[in-house]
């Protein structure tokens, strides 16, 4: 018990970890990321009426949430590592680390197939292949809802 | 401008998710208002699965997919949500 103790942290010491993350850049990236899923609602909804500039357009937008959550959570990242915060410091810090990082690299990814698609969307030439890249910045929307609330809000 | 924004329905649900998002940062973060008591920690978590179901329901469309792929995700939705409320009730 007392290894298993080690290895995963106090209750408090996880309260004491999470208290150094700013959740306020939290919230933000939350609102910031469901503003990116609502323009690719909008985005969606312009490619079925084939109003197709304003679909590329709109896609710019879901990018451009997806580039400001990449910025935040980075600033978020290089103020922990001025405090000395690392994977190494604790438990929560590796779990923060880690599953925040592999989800950023999902932003990055799916913003970055959005924005290879925008000539494609502009141009009219959409098929059905195209909605699953859509999908794919829901899910990071979806998964980060989850992430935001374990992460910065209970203990 | 804005009338017309609101009449879209996905609009109103990003207005939700936003009020949901701002009273679980409320009630959840000891940054916020209250103490973090454990039925608002639940209801946090709560809050959480129910931003997912939206999310899959009215961005991605799963109200107008077949049954057994809105069943799949509400699935997962209950089963990990329970799981985590389990493990932070029992904890």
């Amino acid at each position: 018990v007392s290894s298993c103790t080690t290895a995963v942290g106090t209750r408090g010491e996880y309260a004491t970890s999470q208290g150094t993350l700013h959740a306020g850049l939290g919230l933000l990236n939350t609102v910031v990321l469901l503003a990116g899923s609502l323009f690719l609602v909008l985005a969606a909804r312009r490619v079925a009426d084939r109003r197709h500039s304003e679909a590329s357009r709109l896609l710019l937008a879901a990018v451009a949430c997806a580039s400001v959550f990449g910025v935040v959570k980075a600033m978020e990242y290089a103020a922990l590592a001025g405090s000395g915060y690392s994977i190494y410091t604790n438990a929560f810090y590796m779990v923060f680390f880690v599953i925040t990082g592999a989800h950023l690299l999902h932003v990055v990814v799916a913003a970055g197939a959005l924005a290879l698609l925008r000539s494609r969307v502009s141009a009219g030439l959409t098929g059905p292949r195209d909605a699953a890249l859509f999908e794919t910045g829901h899910m990071v929307d979806l998964l980060w809802l989850i992430l935001f609330s374990l992460r910065y809000l209970v203990h | 401008m804005i009338k017309e924004l609101w009449a879209i329905s996905s609009v109103k649900i990003w207005g939700l998710l936003f009020v949901l998002t701002c009273g679980s940062f409320l009630l959840g973060s000891d940054h916020g208002l209250g103490a973090a008591t454990r039925t608002a920690l639940c209801m946090v978590l709560v809050i959480a699965v129910v931003k997912a179901r939206l999310v899959g329901s009215f961005f991605m469309d799963l109200r107008r997919a077949p049954p057994i792929h809105r069943n799949v995700v509400d699935a997962w939705l209950l089963i990990t949500g329970a799981t985590v409320i389990g493990m932070y009730l029992g904890l």
